[in-house]
């Protein structure tokens, strides 16, 4: 019995791949699995070849292979790109009617798409159910149940001939392989949950859901990949929460409204990518300048330029760090998994307005767009802190904005107040926000704004470590990698090599590290990241007392996997 | 009764003796002191240069940001607070060069905000160089043998994209200014008021004896219809022997606010803060 299985569905933009992805995901998530999807996508918006790649397993998993067990191909390009990808002993499903261009070799199964969906519901679209039931076939019958209801719900606006159209398909899809092949990979039981308790969802929705949910007021963004499905999802929510979002001209407007907006007194927001955020950072001094809280999110793809726009990286984090002129305090986050978005936004939010500072939301391709099997009881959010902004201020003209005598963080006043008025000016002010030309109001000022990160730094979180008491080796990683870093060192212990994962999500500024681990059994600390240079691991051995015997890098615009950590550990 | 000396600044000026922005302040504090606004009612956001200087000088809320990004800036800040009154203000490289993109697309999303444009045709914080609206053969420290990109027409620009209220105010004229002002300000859209403002630094051309010549006041016209879009074109083209000051175009559309909040909606900003519950919203998604 199989534990864990990786399927492709692989096919031209517009197949329907990501809807067969999202069918089985969620069938096998309401059967108690755990699944994770993560789309390779190529830059257009019809053909080419594009492939959903789905994990399934009885155990948490938040990353992927780097091979498939069972390949779907929908046309021909699906195979030639891909079926070396099929593991030994696995399966690659295609329409042998329709994609004849190569002799079938061992485990190629043939079932007729096109002719099946025909005869099923008379329409050809309805291959993608044919194919779903193909894959149900040889992974579990037993899930079948759930994947008519999961297809009941799919089509319910479309009416009951579409259902019942799609349901002969998925039928027909399953009797189509062989008696002998069909449950092949069986999948091994598992308990079989209330599905009310575990959700699907990717990166982008758990951010968009996490800042709304932090009560966020307004978003304003340009559009651009892999950030705009976050945008899409507070759009979609904006009407029934009172937020205003607007799609900007530019990034440049885009964090200069949300910048307005947090001056003028609600929790404001801008997403996007790198070569959108290089447009900002004019915007993130002024933030830091006006002392005015903004969260920015940055979903990362690999740079420069245009780059490789469809594809993951985190090669963005040297930029947000020093993104901005002049010296003033800033917070990085990375959430690690989609479960993680909530606690990150609203803590994201919460760091805003506490310090009055631009706080980032680093995220990227393979975070936004993955779906995650989220266990509902592990939501959590940090309680909402506003940073004691006033709605009010006693007296007659009298506030000061960067008032000196109150510390780093001067009380913050919601314009509109009777009888006061609230000055924030990016030029160098005095305590009542006015243009300034002294030396002395200078230097105050500076410190108050750069000095603020040593007051943010007892706020920030410890890296969780998991793994050996006494370890060997200790991977270390940040953001989106979590889930393949953890798994590598998973395997690492599982061979008998003791190792541990000490993963960060609080980038910056760093918490003083205090290791749960036995530090002197360590030989050597490893880092892991998605990108071509090791920028975190930078960043750690410039702050803090970590050095790095080796460094895993990845930047061929694929996700770290466990097997290339433990690939890269060996070679 | 609000006094226009309830909008005095104890800041210190920094403009040139003479500079057209003095005419500018004070038309500015007649007309708020006019609509009985008080301080505290109005923000004004400005960019940067001289000219966006002006709120420092005034008693209001005030977000001074950054060269170019007056719009985006004053468009957060009036959704956060739609009640308020919102203003902003730069020069004409503020809102033209730098702010260019941001001035056409805040005419496309129609927020009610005022826009100041003090247009002096040069850049003066910078020491004289050439703006979008200086004229053809003007010789700057950046054109030392002339100009030779045509200037800017703002607000034939501002018809074309169908803005809502297209006005040109002269600071030397403070009274018919201040009444330009009032207007803009009580016109519920985006409004746009350009404003030839003499520099007396480094435009040696556009002088107060200059402008004194050639303008006339076309709000004392009966005849002219600032309804007429075809006809507000051509007059926002007129340029030379004759420039018409006054309400050049004015038009009534939706504002954006009329998309998100509802007529007793209290600002965002004062609303009481009651988010949603993410678990709720995860559960869509079981």
């Amino acid at each position: 019995m199989t534990k864990d299985i990786t399927v492709g569905i692989s096919g031209a933009a517009g197949m329907g791949m990501q809807s067969i992805s999202f069918t089985l995901a969620k069938s096998f998530l309401r059967a108690g699995y755990n699944v994770f999807v993560w789309q390779d996508v190529m830059s257009r918006i019809r053909g080419g070849n594009n492939t959903s790649m789905i994990r399934i397993s009885t155990s948490p998993v938040n990353s992927l292979k780097e091979d498939f067990d069972v390949l779907v191909a929908l046309d021909l390009l699906a195979i030639k790109r891909n079926a070396l990808k099929v593991k030994a002993g696995g399966f690659l499903i295609y329409d042998g009617e329709k994609q004849r261009a190569e002799e079938p070799k061992a485990g190629w199964i043939s079932v007729p798409f096109e002719k099946l969906a025909a005869e099923a519901g008379g329409d050809k679209i309805m291959m993608n159910s044919v194919a779903t039931g193909a894959v149900l076939s040889l992974l579990g019958a037993e899930v079948v149940k759930e994947c008519e209801g999961v297809i009941t719900e799919l089509f319910s606006k479309k009416g009951e001939t579409v259902i019942s159209g799609n349901l002969r398909a998925l039928k027909s899809g399953i009797a189509a392989v062989t008696p002998g092949v069909s449950g092949k990979f069986m999948l091994a039981p598992t308990l079989k949950i209330n599905s009310k308790n575990k959700a699907l969802i990717n990166g982008s929705e758990a951010l968009g859901l996490g800042a709304v949910s932090a009560g966020l007021k307004f978003y304003s963004g340009y559009p651009m990949s892999p950030a705009t499905s976050i945008m899409e999802y507070v759009a979609a929510k904006a009407r029934e929460y009172g937020i205003v979002l607007e799609q900007a001209e530019d990034e440049i407007a885009a964090i200069n409204m949300a910048i307005g907006a947090g001056y003028g007194g609600v929790r404001a927001m801008t997403c996007t990518s790198g070569g959108g955020f290089a447009l900002m950072i004019e915007g993130v001094s002024l933030a830091g300048m006006t002392e005015t809280p903004v969260v920015i999110g940055i979903s990362q793809r690999p740079g420069p330029a245009t780059g490789f726009p469809t594809r993951t990286e985190q090669g963005d984090l040297n930029m947000v760090l020093f993104a901005g002129h002049g010296d003033f305090a800033r917070v990085v986050l990375a959430p690690a998994t989609a479960a993680d978005g909530p606690l990150i936004m609203s803590r994201a939010f919460n760091l805003a307005e506490k310090y009055q500072v631009p706080v980032f939301v680093l995220s990227d391709q393979y975070y936004n767009d993955s779906s995650f099997s989220v266990d509902l009881a592990e939501v959590r959010v940090e309680p909402v802190n506003r940073g004691g902004v006033l709605a009010e201020f006693p007296g007659s003209y009298n506030y000061k904005r960067y008032d000196l005598s109150a510390g780093r963080v001067s009380p913050r006043l919601i314009p509109g107040a009777k009888d006061q008025v609230v000055y924030a000016d990016s030029d160098e002010h005095t305590e009542e926000g006015h243009i300034t030309e002294s030396a002395e109001l200078r230097v105050q000022m500076v410190d108050k704004r750069a000095g603020k990160i040593a007051e943010i730094v007892p706020d920030m979180e410890q890296p969780f470590y998991f793994g050996s008491e006494n370890p060997e080796t200790v991977l270390v990683s940040w953001g989106s990698s979590f889930g393949a870093v953890k798994e590598a060192a998973d395997l690492l212990n599982a061979s008998g090599k003791p190792a541990g994962i000490l993963h960060f999500t609080n980038i910056w500024p760093l918490p003083e590290i205090k290791f749960k681990f036995n530090e002197s059994a360590v030989k050597s600390f490893i880092c892991a990241e998605n990108n071509y240079s090791g920028q975190f691991a930078d960043l750690l051995e410039k702050n803090t007392k970590l050095r790095f015997s080796g460094r895993i890098l990845r930047y061929d615009g694929h996700p770290l996997t466990a097997e290339y950590i433990v690939g890269g550990l060996e070679g | 009764m609000v006094l226009a000396s309830a909008y005095n600044s104890a800041d210190d000026n920094a403009w040139c003796p003479g500079c057209g922005n003095f005419g500018v302040l004070q038309a500015l504090k007649l007309a708020l002191a006019g609509l009985n606004l008080e301080p505290w009612q109005v923000i004004m956001v400005s960019g940067i240069g001289q000219a966006a200087k002006i709120p420092h000088y005034l008693k209001v809320n005030c977000f001074n940001g950054l060269h170019g990004r007056t719009m985006p800036a004053a468009f957060g800040a009036k959704m956060a607070n739609h009640k308020m009154t919102v203003i902003a203000a730069g020069g004409d490289g503020d809102a033209y060069a730098e702010g260019g993109n941001h001035f056409v697309h805040a005419m496309r999303r129609n927020p009610d905000i005022t826009y100041l444009v003090h247009d002096n045709q040069i850049y003066g914080l910078t020491k004289g160089q050439a703006s979008p609206t200086t004229g053809l053969g003007t010789l700057t420290g950046t054109t030392p043998f002339g100009s030779v990109d045509i200037p800017e027409s703002p607000l034939a620009v501002a018809v074309a994209m169908d803005c809502s209220f297209v006005a040109r105010g002269f600071a030397g004229d403070i009274e018919h200014l201040s009444k330009i002002i009032a207007a803009a300000v009580k016109h519920r859209g985006f409004s746009l008021v350009d404003i030839l403002q003499p520099c007396v630094t480094f435009n040696k051309v556009n002088t107060y004896q200059w402008y004194k010549e050639r303008v006339y006041n076309l709000d004392e016209d009966a005849a002219y219809d600032p309804k007429d879009r075809n006809k507000a074109f051509t007059k926002a083209l007129e340029w030379g022997d004759r420039i018409p000051t006054g309400i050049i175009y004015k038009r009534e559309r939706p504002v954006f606010e009329d998309s998100v909040f509802k007529p007793a909606d209290k600002s965002l900003s004062r609303q009481p803060f009651t988010p949603p519950d993410s678990l709720e919203l995860m559960r869509k998604y079981a």
